[in-house]
């Protein structure tokens, strides 16, 4: 298998799970499709560190939230909103919808770190240790962002009921 | 309580699948790279330009002797590229790789003032010394590259790297890639960003940058041995992992001529020669090494890394010693609290059998390193460490 074919392997099976970590980190869909394609293509640029890594998976995943927590200053003045219009006819019903997007806006009220953290060991389910490995700080940062992030993440929830998932 | 876990799923649900195929990133990838080098190329030739620029407006060059002198005006600050300029256009041309540091190193008191230590030397300024000196030969250098990592005395591998001075932009050299044996690989530039300064830029394919600095020298005197300072102040940032084994490959070592051929140590039986500080039998002047000792710089390791192959105009490697016998060329290493992991390096030439400097190579003075008595250098004997006179 050559570079180019092991690099397109892999692409085609995180893409969409990518793209699904970055809408939760952006918020819309054009930015996470932006923000996906910039780490794949920066993972083939360095394919051969990318392949040699002990995780591959983790190095893009690293990339990612790089670039995410990097855009930071560039993207100061673009407007970070949620979509307006939820795309309801993706599935469920109208409810499943506002539900969604309330989640995705409550999210977007987080400060990016907090969100990052959250969305990384939450959504993506990594430990504390591989959090702060790709966000590139401590892990008691990493504790101190999570918990940040999740109390005020369930009290914007909470402020905003609908047919959310409660336990 | 909300379930944040499930919330997650079902918002992250909501993503369309990726929709730009593999082929198309790939292709994105490529041209990404190959923006990339074009645009480091770019960036390093304004610096090429500029140096140049730079020498061009360095001043008159004198002959004397065999060695040449720059006297050169102050260099207007807009002739010469900043350190912040570079650096600038580096992270734009490698927006990927991690910039780990730039250092200034602290200028070293021994290079005021001590014009004369350098005789010997063809000088111009920058690179050019080592282009005049080596008569646009490449010149063979052993680098030596030192991991913060390693233990106290324990040796770097030594890689053997080439390099040479380009005649049509002399501020610069091409350049050095250094070869590890696990494969990693370093390439090197190393820019006069004024006559009084150099700038070395490695990077690695382990994705990082290192941009180091050397300044405050005297105007028009770049002695040999600075750029390998600088070389050895970027990887040493840069923290390329290295083992500690080996020394130069004795095949990529020129071979001396005539008597010198049978005369000449071998690597492997340099070994054990001089390891210690205690123990350094080629160093000329031991209350150099106490001065340089007490000046906080402690002596790690000494090792003779190779035979010579030119200083003061005379091409070692097809010659001899003064008494028909090989020169060798030793480097002492030294540590120095303000530039933790970097390791100083000093040049001496050494002939093998008679124990004599023979080198007029005072760098090693400028170096904090082991200092010959003039006279004694002039009558090409230095005394022997033990204190036991001329060999």
């Amino acid at each position: 298998m050559t570079d180019d074919q092991a690099y397109a392997e892999f692409a085609r099976a995180e893409m969409d799970q990518l793209t699904r970590v970055a809408l939760l980190l952006t918020g819309q869909q054009q930015a996470a499709e932006d923000l996906v394609q910039e780490t794949l293509v920066r993972a083939y640029v360095h394919w051969k560190k990318v392949a040699r890594a002990d995780s591959p998976r983790a190095y893009v995943r690293r990339t990612m939230t790089n670039a995410f927590l990097r855009q930071k200053e560039r993207d100061r003045a673009r407007p970070e909103l949620l979509g307006s219009v939820p795309d309801a006819a993706l599935d469920g019903g109208y409810g499943q919808v506002d539900a969604r997007a309330e989640v995705r806006q409550a999210l977007l009220a987080l400060p990016r770190r907090q969100r990052t953290a959250v969305v990384l060991r939450h959504y993506e389910h990594m430990t504390e240790a591989e959090t702060a490995r790709a966000m590139g700080c401590a892990v008691g940062t990493v504790k101190s962002l999570t918990s940040r992030g999740l109390a005020s993440l369930r009290n914007l929830l909470d402020a905003a009921p609908s047919d959310r998932t409660r336990t | 309580m909300i379930d944040v876990e499930s919330a997650l799923e079902q918002a992250a649900g909501t993503a369309r699948p990726f929709p730009i195929p593999a082929d198309r990133l790939i292709a994105e990838g490529r041209r990404r790279r190959a923006r990339r080098r074009a645009v480091l190329a770019s960036a390093l030739a304004a610096v090429v330009v500029a140096g140049a620029a730079t020498a061009a407006v360095g001043g008159v060059i004198q002959g004397r002797d065999d060695e040449l002198v720059a006297t050169a005006p102050p260099v207007p600050s807009a002739a010469a590229p900043t350190e912040a300029a570079l650096v600038d256009a580096l992270a734009e041309a490698l927006p990927e790789y991690r910039l780990l540091a730039t250092r200034q190193l602290p200028a070293d008191p021994m290079l005021e003032g001590n014009d004369s230590l350098y005789s010997g030397h063809r000088r111009i300024g920058g690179l050019e010394a080592n282009a005049a000196s080596t008569q646009n030969r490449a010149l063979s250098v052993n680098w030596q590259v030192v991991s913060p990592g390693l233990a106290d005395g324990e040796i770097p591998r030594i890689v053997e790297a080439q390099t040479r001075t380009d005649p049509a932009a002399p501020a610069v050299a091409e350049p050095a890639e250094l070869i590890f044996a696990d494969g990693g690989r370093i390439k090197t530039q190393v820019l006069q960003t004024a006559v009084s300064s150099l700038l070395a830029v490695s990077w690695a394919d382990n994705g990082t940058v290192v941009v180091a600095r050397l300044s405050g020298l005297p105007e028009g005197t770049v002695p040999n041995g600075d750029a390998d300072r600088l070389f050895a102040l970027a990887h040493a940032l840069a923290g390329i992992p290295l083992d500690g084994t080996a020394a130069v490959d004795p095949a990529t070592s020129p071979a001396p001529a005539g008597p010198a051929a049978a005369a000449a140590p071998t690597v492997q039986s340099l070994e054990g020669f001089g390891r210690t500080a205690d123990t350094m039998p080629i160093v000329g002047d031991p209350q150099s090494r106490t001065n340089a000792e007490a000046a906080g710089r402690r002596i790690l390791d000494c090792v003779s890394v190779s035979r010579a192959v030119e200083i003061g105009g005379r091409d070692w490697t097809k010659d001899t010693g003064p008494n028909g016998t090989g020169v060798v060329r030793a480097l002492y290493l030294y540590s120095d609290p303000d530039m933790p992991g970097l390791l100083h390096a000093s040049t001496v030439l050494f002939d093998w059998v008679t124990r004599q400097v023979v080198s007029t190579d005072s760098q090693r003075s400028a170096r904090g390193g082991p200092k010959v008595d003039p006279a004694s250098e002039q009558a090409g004997r230095v005394p022997c460490p033990d204190g036991s006179g001329p060999a």
